[in-house]
């Protein structure tokens, strides 16, 4: 028994240690196979929405990702998160693209650990890729990488996130849409909606405090009430979390129910749990509910008139624009910061050509 | 004569009986022939152990004396913040950067003497289970994190916090003096728990502490000054953290309570208590931190990087069942 107990053992190890190698050359080998494949041709249809290309971007798109050639240049793409399902999306989209541009594409997923994303930004770094894009992150954290990315010679592409102002020298660009101006815009056609002097009553239902993104949100909403006399609720913070977006708005109901006139949900997901909660509560006729991300729940949603509008952020479009930044970067030498991505406002009036084109 | 005799065959038995070394052989041996450019980023193996050694320390000492600290990595996480904020009050009221770093050091050293005095209350004094006490703690001390933490935030002069895990001593990456603290520390307490009195209490009250108690053993001092040792621990690696980072985050802590636990558990410490030493900690560290520097050489997914760990716990625990069967024949 000692004896079978000890072999075991060393086989249970040796067999561990054997499956990681050989998975590892897997692994690695899925990352950078496709490699093969030309620069997409230009069969796309161009202009706004077309650039689909038999490598390029999907259907809905609004980037031309046809003319891009990223041949024989080694990528590397750090993310935050591959699981989160937009956030996933841009990684997915992005190597899948720049594979069919002809790059190899190395990833890194530091599992919603921010440091480990600079740690892995520098294991790119000593990889010696020859372009490094990473999405998320935190602001501050990436100064030093966009420093060290500087100091070796490497391109850094920032997908979603910006960086610091103290490292912005030092980053090649900042790819995604404006966050700030989307809300501000959000907010101008809720003012426009109902009329600057209404007095709305405004819940609104934000993700994470800490993150840059949720703030930018918020800072560009307040900016768009302030010429107004609405009354802005403090943002209630569900964390990424559905089920408690929806115990906020039911909270809010059970408080002011009958004052409440509109809802801001600074990412779709969330808007979706407060949607339900004010559908439960039979007040769908007297809140009004407007949303950000373009999912396709929400898009049904707006059909449907629980949600007067969302909108959409496409993952494949900061993608495909991070490919178009790299590839003018790579032929030029240069390219410039910020690559602003498009953002589709969808209502009622236009939500019948975007049902089901949702990306998730 | 007993005693020595018992003490000497312990020592001896670290080395000889432990799987954890032909683990970590392997693994190296597997690493540098079979992952390419391994040797070039192994520095992060020792970075990284350095790191996390410390907290991974404190936990084995409470995991010895048969109970858990599921608070670890959030007491790091707290420490980490709290250095940070002491820096910039000192800093902007100063403006002395060695004076503010001397402050964030005992700031963050305190705060995780306080915070494992916390947790050492709830289980030693008042009974609590370990487990369920360390969850609630955990909790509290997240909450905490969260209130101070705005995204991110840096030392008004990170420059002089990076020293320490960054300064390349005779210009070598791995050679830094976060790795010269944790090897002291690693010295420190093996020793500390070999030697002394107080340090053998531990494994007689992990391994029964009905029998310890009537040995004249004090079960509730030794279990509190652990998990208060277990916090100023967690400290060290939190301020070890921001060092390394040049910054504090809210998610600082976030994915310690399982890398801690993994590490101990791989590298020898029994769940049951009364077993290990600071040796098998050292060990299990380093296990993990060359799998994780594997991975991260391969470029793998996170689904195989989630796939593997979870993989490697199982083997490491069903060695670690065999390993027992065969003390208890």
């Amino acid at each position: 028994m000692k004896k079978i107990g000890k072999l075991l053992s060393l086989v249970l190890a040796l067999a561990m240690v054997l499956a990681l190698a050989s998975c590892g050359g897997s692994g690695g080998g899925s990352a950078g196979s496709g490699s093969a494949a030309p620069a997409a041709s230009s069969e796309a249809g161009g202009g706004q929405s077309g650039a689909s290309g038999a490598s390029g971007a999907q259907d809905g798109c609004n980037v031309d990702v046809s003319g891009v050639d990223l041949s024989g240049k080694n990528l590397g793409y750090v993310t935050i998160t591959s699981t989160a399902p937009w956030g996933g999306r841009v990684g997915t989209e992005f190597v899948r693209m720049a594979e069919a541009a002809g790059a190899k594409v190395k990833t890194l997923d530091a599992n919603t650990v921010a440091d480990d994303v600079t740690n892995y930004c520098r294991q790119m770094i000593d990889a010696g890729v020859d372009a490094l894009a990473v999405f998320g992150g935190d602001p501050t954290a990436m100064v030093d990488i966009a420093k060290e990315c500087k100091e070796a010679g490497i391109p850094l592409f920032l997908c979603a996130l910006d960086v610091d102002e103290a490292g912005r020298d030092c980053a090649t660009a900042c790819i995604g849409p404006d966050q700030e101006q989307a809300f501000v815009d959000i907010g101008k056609k809720i003012i426009d909606d109902n009329g600057a002097d209404a007095g709305c009553n405004v819940v609104q239902i934000s993700g994470v405090p800490f993150l840059k993104d949720y703030q930018l949100r918020e800072a560009g909403f307040k900016t768009a009430m302030a010429g107004s006399n609405y009354n802005l609720y403090e943002p209630d913070y569900a964390f990424s979390s559905r089920t408690d977006a929806k115990s906020a708005m039911e909270q809010h109901i059970q408080a002011d129910g009958d004052k409440i006139n509109i809802v801001i949900g600074y990412d779709d997901d969330l808007t979706m749990g407060a949607v339900d909660a004010i559908q439960e509560a039979k007040l769908g006729d007297q809140i009004k509910v407007y949303s950000f991300t373009g999912q396709n729940d929400a898009i049904q949603a707006v059909k449907d008139g629980k949600l007067e509008m969302t909108v959409m952020n496409r993952a494949d479009d900061i993608a495909a624009e991070t490919c178009v930044a790299m590839d003018e970067y790579f032929s030029t030498g240069s390219t410039e910061y910020y690559h602003y991505t498009d953002l589709t406002y969808i209502t009622k009036d236009n939500v019948d050509q975007f049902i089901g084109k949702g990306e998730f | 004569m007993a005693a020595k005799a018992e003490k000497r065959s312990r020592l001896v038995r670290t080395f000889k009986d432990n799987n954890s070394v032909l683990i970590l052989i392997i693994m190296l041996f597997v690493a540098f022939i079979a992952v390419d450019g391994y040797g070039s980023g192994f520095y992060n193996v020792i970075r990284y152990t350095a790191m996390y050694g410390p907290v991974c320390l404190g936990l084995a000492m409470v995991m010895i004396t048969g109970n858990i600290d599921l608070s670890a990595g959030f007491q790091a996480g707290l420490a980490g913040v709290t250095s940070v904020v002491c820096f910039n009050a000192v800093y902007n009221a100063s403006g002395n950067s060695v004076l503010s770093l001397v402050v964030a050091i005992v700031g963050c050293l305190l705060t995780g003497l306080i915070t494992g005095f916390i947790n050492g209350f709830f289980v030693a004094k008042i009974g609590v289970s370990s487990l369920i006490a360390t969850i609630a703690t955990n909790y509290a001390y997240q909450g905490i994190v969260f209130y101070f933490a705005n995204s991110s935030f840096a030392p008004a002069d990170a420059d002089i916090v990076k020293i320490i895990a960054n300064t390349k001593l005779f210009g070598q990456k791995w050679f830094t003096p976060s790795a010269i603290i944790f090897v002291v520390i690693v010295a420190a307490v093996f020793f500390w728990m070999y030697k002394s009195k107080f340090g053998n209490n531990l494994y007689v009250v992990g391994d029964n502490p009905e029998a310890a108690a009537y040995a004249g053993i004090s079960v509730q001092k030794t279990v509190w000054v652990t998990y208060v040792l277990c916090g100023m621990l967690s400290a060290v690696c939190g301020f070890i953290m921001v060092s390394n980072a040049g910054f504090a985050i809210y998610t600082q802590g976030n994915s310690l309570a399982t890398l801690t636990i993994s590490c101990c558990v791989i590298g020898g410490i029994k769940m049951s208590g009364g077993k290990g030493t600071a040796i098998h900690v050292l060990l299990g560290v380093l296990i993990m931190r060359v799998i994780s520097q594997m991975m991260t050489a391969l470029f793998l997914s996170q689904a195989w990087v989630n796939l593997i760990t979870g993989a490697l716990l199982i083997v490491v625990l069903i060695i670690d069942r065999f390993t027992s069967n065969k003390e208890a024949e």
